[in-house]
């Protein structure tokens, strides 16, 4: 037997209408606002989450001789095939194209064919293409950004140096609305060295081992093969115990960085903010359309009530009826995000949208729905049973 | 006043009342609907109330039914002080022994007729096959079996008004309420719920206080009460010396 309140929101339909519309708008707009957020703040990690690294190692003490002290001695560990000091080569450069002044962060990149602190998606074909000096690959998005092309050379600041634009990368690793701010491009050692040689710099030598340990800020290393990363960084925090020395994955390495991002960023606020109103706002709307939907049913609770039905299934029906409301605002809000992501997209904006980030507001959704219910609750005793007689 | 409990102890009245008074508003505002009214109304009999309209009717059946207090007086129903209780018992107390027919139907616009009866009664605590079959039942004795789906806009009122009337006898109440069930009805329709009305007094033993302007119902009924300014005027029961406070 269908339920009183599921009838009720199916037979009433236009009156549960506008709470559903409103809260499937108010849910696609958290969406909007955490997903953009989201693929913003993402974007700070890019770099470190492409690099095809199974695990990272990091000092948790403040210099970095413990790392050192590791990258010499990694025979130790037999969960560790290889080891590559990370040395925070991405950094923010202004180069100059036909006179204008352009934004990009190049990171160096090694590019012998067993290095592990290198983007999965430069290819082998990348990698001889940047072998030769001056060479760069930057990222689709700010090729529309900034108009670059294929032959454009990017001078350096006192142009003594210029790095010739060889290739794209897919922006799908860079989206967000990073773009708008910079965006990477990926040069071999020997070319950053020659671009920006009074920056202090590692130097490599055979097998990645840097000579100047002083700027290391991580460890990348390659497990092996049969090895869960999981169960490898357990082995290994076992065994740094004492050496202020923490093995993390790839994917912690990414929401570490993005959470730094997100103290950082002012934006992250600012789509905090609008998140807040985008439930408050709605709520108060949702209130008074599902207190008026239950006023224009008083005399049905009017009924329930001379009838002898205990108030706690009133109390439920009405919340039955918010908690279908909220569940049809759920699926319509999925819906309607999902259009605005591909909209979205397709003018190079992405949204990140998790299936935690769908629990998350699909929670908010029915949490205003059911907060809703409870603050109409009063309009159902608004209509005595003895006004029936009248 | 005196306690009509201790008045007549081995009385088998369904209801009871003593000197029951109701008044509504203030200074001239102030409407008396119930001025000390005693009556006894005794199961298997179908007893009409009638009067004009604001002569206490309607005041009168819901203290009796348990809708809202009297400000004075007592209602014995069924042996017991009703409006002594809690608001939680004086709940269960309708639940368990009362039905009502409202002159609107009280019908759920979203349900289909045999929902109409077999929800109400889940609330209650009956299974969903126990209360789907007591709907069926019901539907069949008011002769709308073939109607289990339809919704009340798709019914006429008397059809409406049956559908109701098997809401409250699907329960088997010992007490039933009825507030002008036939005003909406034609002659037919009107003659049909009063038999029905009629059958339900007798098949379950059930008091019947049923309010009506209707004057085709007098027929049908085993006691008359007339009703004015919140007084019984008039007791067809000639001989009951509770029966009017004339």
């Amino acid at each position: 037997m269908k339920s009183l309140a599921r009838s009720n929101v199916g037979f009433h339909w236009r009156l549960f209408l506008s709470a559903v519309s409103v809260l499937a708008l108010s849910g696609c707009l958290i969406y909007v606002a955490v997903g953009i957020s989201a693929a913003n703040i993402r974007s700070f990690s890019t770099y470190q989450r492409s690099l095809d690294v199974d695990l990272y190692i990091r000092s948790t003490g403040r210099d970095s001789v413990s790392l050192q002290k590791l990258l010499t001695e990694v025979d130790l560990y037999e969960d560790i095939i290889r080891a590559e000091p990370y040395l925070g080569r991405t950094r923010p450069q202004q180069v100059r194209l036909d006179d204008e002044v352009k934004q990009l962060s190049i990171a160096e990149i090694e590019l012998g064919e067993d290095v592990i602190l290198v983007p999965r998606f430069i290819s082998s074909e990348a990698k001889e293409a940047l072998s030769v000096p001056g060479t760069i690959i930057v990222s689709s998005t700010l090729k529309e950004k900034n108009d670059f092309k294929m032959g454009d050379v990017l001078w350096n600041s006192d142009d003594s140096f210029g790095l010739e634009i060889i290739g794209f990368f897919d922006a799908a690793v860079n989206r967000g609305f990073i773009g708008a701010r910079t965006g990477y491009g990926f040069v071999s050692p020997e070319t950053g060295r020659l671009f920006s040689p009074s920056t202090p710099r590692a130097i490599h030598f055979g097998g990645g081992v840097s000579r100047n340990f002083s700027r290391i800020s991580m460890v990348g290393v390659r497990i092996p093969p049969d090895t869960s990363p999981e169960i490898a960084k357990q082995r290994l925090n076992q065994q740094f115990k004492g050496a202020s020395l923490e093995a993390i994955t790839p994917q912690e390495m990414g929401r570490r960085t993005s959470l730094d991002a997100i103290l950082e960023s002012k934006q992250f606020q600012g789509f905090l903010v609008v998140g807040v109103f985008a439930v408050l706002i709605p709520l108060f709307i949702i209130v008074q359309t599902l207190r008026s939907a239950i006023l224009t049913q008083s005399q049905q609770f009017a009924t329930m009530r001379a009838l002898g039905i205990p108030s706690r299934h009133l109390v439920s029906t009405a919340m039955e009826q918010a908690f279908w409301v909220g569940t049809l605002g759920i699926g319509v809000s999925y819906c309607v995000m999902l259009g605005v992501k591909a909209g979205l997209l397709g003018r190079g904006i992405d949204m990140y949208v998790t299936s935690t980030v769908v629990w998350y507001v699909s929670a908010a959704i029915l949490l205003a729905a059911l907060i809703a219910g409870v603050i109409s609750l009063t309009a159902i005793f608004k209509m005595k049973p003895q006004d029936l007689l009248r | 006043m005196t306690s009509l409990a201790k008045q007549s102890p081995t009385t088998v009245a369904a209801i009871q009342t003593c000197g029951l008074g109701k008044v509504f508003g203030e200074g001239r505002q102030r409407v008396i609907a119930l001025d000390d009214v005693s009556i006894e109304l005794c199961s298997g009999q179908m007893t009409l109330l009638m009067g004009p309209s604001g002569s206490g009717k309607s005041s009168m059946i819901a203290a009796l039914g348990g809708l809202q207090a009297p400000d004075t007086g007592q209602v014995i129903a069924l042996g017991e002080d009703l409006w002594s209780r809690s608001s939680r018992k004086i709940t269960r107390f309708r639940r368990d022994h009362c039905g009502f027919v409202f002159q609107s139907g009280g019908l759920f616009p979203a349900l289909g007729a045999r929902d109409q009866i077999a929800l109400p009664l889940t609330f209650l605590g009956w299974s969903a096959a126990e209360a789907k079959r007591a709907a069926c039942e019901a539907l069949d004795w008011v002769g709308l079996a073939d109607r289990q789906d339809s919704r009340p806009s798709e019914m006429s009122g008397g059809q409406n008004q049956r559908i109701a009337i098997a809401r409250m006898l699907a329960k088997k109440p010992t007490l039933i309420f009825c507030d002008e069930p036939t005003s909406a009805l034609d002659g037919k329709n009107g003659a049909n719920i009063a038999e029905l009305l009629k059958q339900a007094a007798a098949r379950h033993n059930a008091m019947i206080l049923c309010v009506t302007h209707d004057e085709r119902l007098v027929p049908h009924a085993d006691r008359i009460l007339h009703i004015e300014d919140g007084r019984i005027t008039s007791d067809s029961e000639e001989d009951k010396p509770y029966a009017a406070n004339r």
